[in-house]
């Protein structure tokens, strides 16, 4: 939103044109260092349509030639570099002053993964986890506190290399875990493991990043036998039979306090009716199930979800046999949206963000009155309600914006989504 | 192809399960130590590696289901998957890994400067539905922050590299796809050729053309009321690779910097919903601005299409499963009834991939025959492989033929010393396509189900990890006379005798 509104507020106050010219020179620095920046490309606006290019030179500078006096927007691309927020220029004389584009270089994570025996992991799964800062939005459940989110993901190449670049000076750790490639040669008891050897989170070695710093982190993957946990996947009464073999669930085990997109996982035909997890860890756990009726649609990008299951356990010393899972048909979700008195009535659009790590796709809807939302997973939803001023979102007690959704336990009643007026005087 | 495979026939029922063999570098013959070798197709398989000597044993009492075969992975290698039929000695299996081949470089722009993002794709001809067309080998890879990639997992071969930037495309429409060397469609200068195991480097330009410019505007049909839809409108040329022009409030569209080609010009949401404005045209595009262009939009609605599957020869239709995959948009299934008849529900304007399956009973029954399709037509045009297109005419109906016949014929592979070849893959093709396979077993034989009489051609690859190679057309010219046509009939068919070239004459 800023972008526009100081796009808008350039417009406005840059209504200068005249039938004269001008030239703009400027110069790309380092903002630390105060250097000059080479090579940056530099792209200067006054419409979509019409833009006209530079490249800074040795020296850092740049110029654009005959250029209207009129406000344009000018952006930047510097490979090493953070992006800068684009800026509006309003050029309204002959000889404007010099831009100087100020850019703070970018840090870098490189590393090698290898396996318990320092061979070259290829194919391996790698996250980079950020420390939140003020305004995100609370992550999933099983996060618990976590103080970390994930911010990039990557796969290891052949040697075994990996790199993430572009960060912003912070705090990060790195993860690696099993891959999805065939070329992966990922042991079951190889276990996700954090940079400095650990398995968990809370022991791993966080990397402190300063602007333009570079730093190297090799991972050796720990190798740790862990306990199994089986059971039975137990379909509710009625589930389709005939055509059983082409129901299949997939399954999760997510640890408490986990930020990684990626947790350990299987995949289980539902015909077999049976589940297994290998070499899990002691410690807490969500296990996440979900169903879908590969029939009907056999390319599998919009398969039906049909049924759900979400609870937490604790893993010992001990193998768990027996842990059978009770699934629940998913559910729709019905709502009304309704508006204060007085305050107009528009289109309003909901979308479903579903924090579930099982299932994808975004369920959303345009309404200005009852509505059904459906195709929702199992596991916790963040609701997205796009209108200027949103009073409330609720379902029976539950403060939906606070809390988000958990599917399918949701209560019975319908969400209540109340929407108010927009205070006068304040720009869309 | 120099042959190194020996298998040795034991009988040893007791250890019918237990895998063990060796394995070795296919161009050198030295012992992969190290090896990552795991079963395939059962539950808690064992993984193990190989010792020093490439030595390796899966043992069977570790796994907890049977397992059918294994998969063997070294880094700097390509992954071998094999499978060992339950009736074939499982002992002494000898693996030839291929060194891979890696091409690597740097994606610069004009000036030189590091391009970050660029996508870089690995291209060969291959022959696709029996056409040769350039397709990707492996999945593209994206220039890191110094703009360098790495592809790794190649087989040798001729490859093609294209290069594009959506992220520069999008900052400056000059930037468009084009191949290593600079020229935008594939020409002999911009073949790069790798030998297994090696890394070569090859750093692409990607350089800025001015092209051509197209306008036009964007035309209500009589009677339709201009409304404020079709305003600010995305017009796209072709796929999503070059950034869209956008329809101003007068109608008036303006694409730049489109290289010459044929394209489908667009105008539209490229995931359309009921209700939206849709309209679209082929343009050529040559060296010459085109302008006024007329792109007449019309509000969409999902359309049905009909058909009916039927029996080659008569009888009870099968019940089918269809599944479309449209360009955009999530895909639509259906299923045929107890007459064949099915609908296609909802399809917006766009482009169709389609798959239609048997619909399997359960429990599974081994001796019911499950039906194949062989064709699928709508309006004369075939389908089944080519998918087909929503646009204005009215769709439809679709005619499925399929055919539940199956003609199952034997042989035997012999060497050229009249010994049997046991682990390669015996592939019939028919107009380009591949209409069946297997993998040669015990005293080199095969057993192969065709669903259709007629003449096959016979290629025997070196194993069942190189499919690739039917795609490849240089191979498939150098092995066409390898072995005679085989002439396939109902009913009953002769043992097939195959006897390998010499070795000489091999490739």
């Amino acid at each position: 939103m800023r972008p526009r509104f100081l796009l808008l507020f350039a417009l406005i106050s840059c209504c200068f044109a005249q039938n004269s010219t001008a030239a703009l020179d400027g110069q790309t620095v380092n903002a630390l260092t105060g250097a000059p920046v080479p090579n940056v490309r530099i792209r200067l606006a006054l419409n979509l349509d019409d833009p006209v290019f530079a490249k800074s030179d040795e020296d850092g500078r740049f110029r654009f030639e005959n250029l209207k006096l009129e406000s344009y927007t000018l952006r930047v691309d510097a490979p090493g570099f953070l992006e800068p927020d684009y800026r509006n220029v309003c050029i309204t004389r002959v000889d404007p002053p010099k831009e100087v584009i100020r850019l703070t270089p970018s840090a870098v994570i490189t590393g090698r993964v290898t396996d318990p025996d320092g061979v070259p992991l290829e194919g391996a799964y790698l996250e980079l986890l950020a420390k939140r800062h003020a305004g995100m939005p609370p992550g999933p459940p099983w996060m618990g506190n976590a103080d970390f989110a994930p911010l990039k993901q990557g796969a290891t190449n052949d040697k075994g290399e990996y790199r993430f670049a572009g960060l912003k000076p912070g705090t990060y750790y790195v993860v690696v875990n099993r891959g999805h490639l065939v070329n992966s040669a990922w042991e079951s008891t190889y276990q996700a493991t954090y940079f400095g050897g650990v398995t968990d989170l809370s022991s791993a070695k966080p990397m402190e990043l300063a602007a333009g710093q570079q730093v190297r982190a090799d991972i050796r993957v720990v190798r740790q036998a862990g306990v199994r946990v089986a059971g039975r996947i137990i379909k509710p009464p009625g589930a389709p039979s005939g055509r059983a073999s082409l129901l299949y669930t997939n399954l999760t085990l997510v640890p408490a306090g986990d930020a990684m997109m990626n947790p350990n996982s299987a995949f289980v035909i539902a015909s077999e009716d049976e589940y297994e997890f290998k070499a899990i860890l002691p410690g807490k756990y969500t296990l996440m199930a979900l169903t879908r009726d590969a029939t009907s649609d056999p390319f599998g990008h919009n398969q039906k979800m049909l049924y759900g299951l979400q609870r937490p356990i604790e893993v010992g010393d001990r193998d768990i046999d027996g842990l059978d899972l009770a699934l629940a048909p998913l559910r729709d979700v019905p709502g009304e949206v309704i508006f204060r008195e007085g305050c107009p009535i528009f289109l309003v659009r909901i979308r479903v963000v579903d924090d579930s790590r099982l299932a994808w796709g975004r369920p959303e809807v345009m309404t200005n009155g009852k509505f059904v939302l459906t195709g929702l997973t199992v596991g916790r939803a963040t609701l997205n309600v796009e209108a200027p001023v949103v009073d409330s979102v609720r379902l029976g007690d539950r403060d939906v914006q606070k809390d988000g959704l958990v599917l399918p336990d949701v209560a019975s009643e319908p969400l209540r989504i109340t929407i108010g007026c927009m205070p006068s005087g304040r720009l869309q | 192809m120099k042959t190194w495979i020996l298998y040795v026939c034991l009988s040893g029922l007791a250890a019918a399960q237990t895998i063990e063999g060796d394995v070795v570098d296919a161009i050198t013959g030295a012992p992969v130590a190290g090896a990552y070798v795991s079963g395939l197709g059962g539950t808690n398989v064992p993984i193990v590696r190989t010792d020093s000597a490439g030595h390796f044993t899966i043992p069977a009492a570790a796994a907890a289901t049977p397992f059918a075969g294994f998969r063997v992975i070294r880094a700097g290698y390509i992954p071998n998957f094999r499978t060992v039929p339950s009736d074939q000695s499982r002992l002494n299996q000898r693996v030839e890994l291929m060194p891979q081949a890696v091409i690597h470089g740097k994606v610069t722009d004009e000036d030189g400067v590091r391009v970050e993002g660029a996508r870089v794709e690995i291209l060969r001809y291959q022959f696709v539905e029996g056409e040769r067309k350039l397709s990707g080998v492996v999945m593209p890879e994206q220039t890191d922050d110094l703009g360098e990639y790495r592809i790794a997992g190649l087989p040798a071969g001729r490859y093609y590299i294209r290069v594009s930037s959506p992220q520069l495309a999008n900052w400056d429409g000059r930037y468009g796809k084009q191949f290593s060397n600079g020229s935008l469609e594939p020409d002999e200068a911009g073949v790069v050729e790798v030998k297994a195991g090696e890394e070569r480097v090859v750093n692409p330009r990607l350089m800025r053309r001015e092209g051509v410019t197209v306008s036009g505007r964007v035309e209500y049909p009589p009677g339709m009321v201009r409304d404020t839809r079709s305003v600010r409108a995305p017009v796209w040329v072709g796929e999503l690779e070059i950034p869209p022009a956008w329809v101003g409030p007068d109608g008036a569209f303006v694409v730049r910097h489109v290289t010459p080609g044929s394209y489908r010009l667009r105008v539209g949401n490229w995931s359309l919903k009921p209700g939206e404005l849709w309209g679209e045209q082929v343009v050529q595009v040559g060296d010459a601005d085109i302008r006024n262009v007329v792109l007449t939009v019309r509000e969409v609605q999902p359309v049905d299409i009909g058909g009916k599957v039927v029996v080659e020869g008569g009888g009870q239709p099968p019940r089918m499963q269809f599944g479309l995959r449209p360009s955009s948009g999530n895909g639509i299934s259906a299923a045929s009834g107890e007459d064949g008849a099915f609908v296609l529900k909802g399809l917006m304007p766009g482009h169709y991939d389609m798959q239609i399956v048997p619909d399997r009973p359960w429990p599974p029954q081994p001796s019911v025959h499950l039906a194949s399709v062989l064709s699928a037509t709508m309006g004369g045009s075939d389908v089944l492989r080519r998918g087909f297109d929503i646009g204005s005419g009215p769709p439809g109906p679709m005619e499925v033929v399929v055919t539940m016949k199956t003609i199952f014929v034997k042989g035997t592979l012999l060497g050229a010393a009249g010994e049997p070849v046991l682990g390669k893959l015996v592939v019939f093709v028919q107009g380009g396509r591949d209409m069946g396979s297997s993998v040669t077993q015990a005293l080199g034989s095969f057993g192969t189900a065709f669903h259709r009489a007629g003449e096959y051609r016979i290629y025997v690859l070196p194993d069942q990890n190189q499919w690739q190679l039917l795609s490849d057309p240089d191979y498939l010219k150098a092995h066409e006379n390898d072995f005679p046509p085989v002439r396939i009939v109902d009913g009953e068919n002769p043992s097939i005798m195959l006897r390998m070239p010499p070795a000489k004459d091999r490739r």
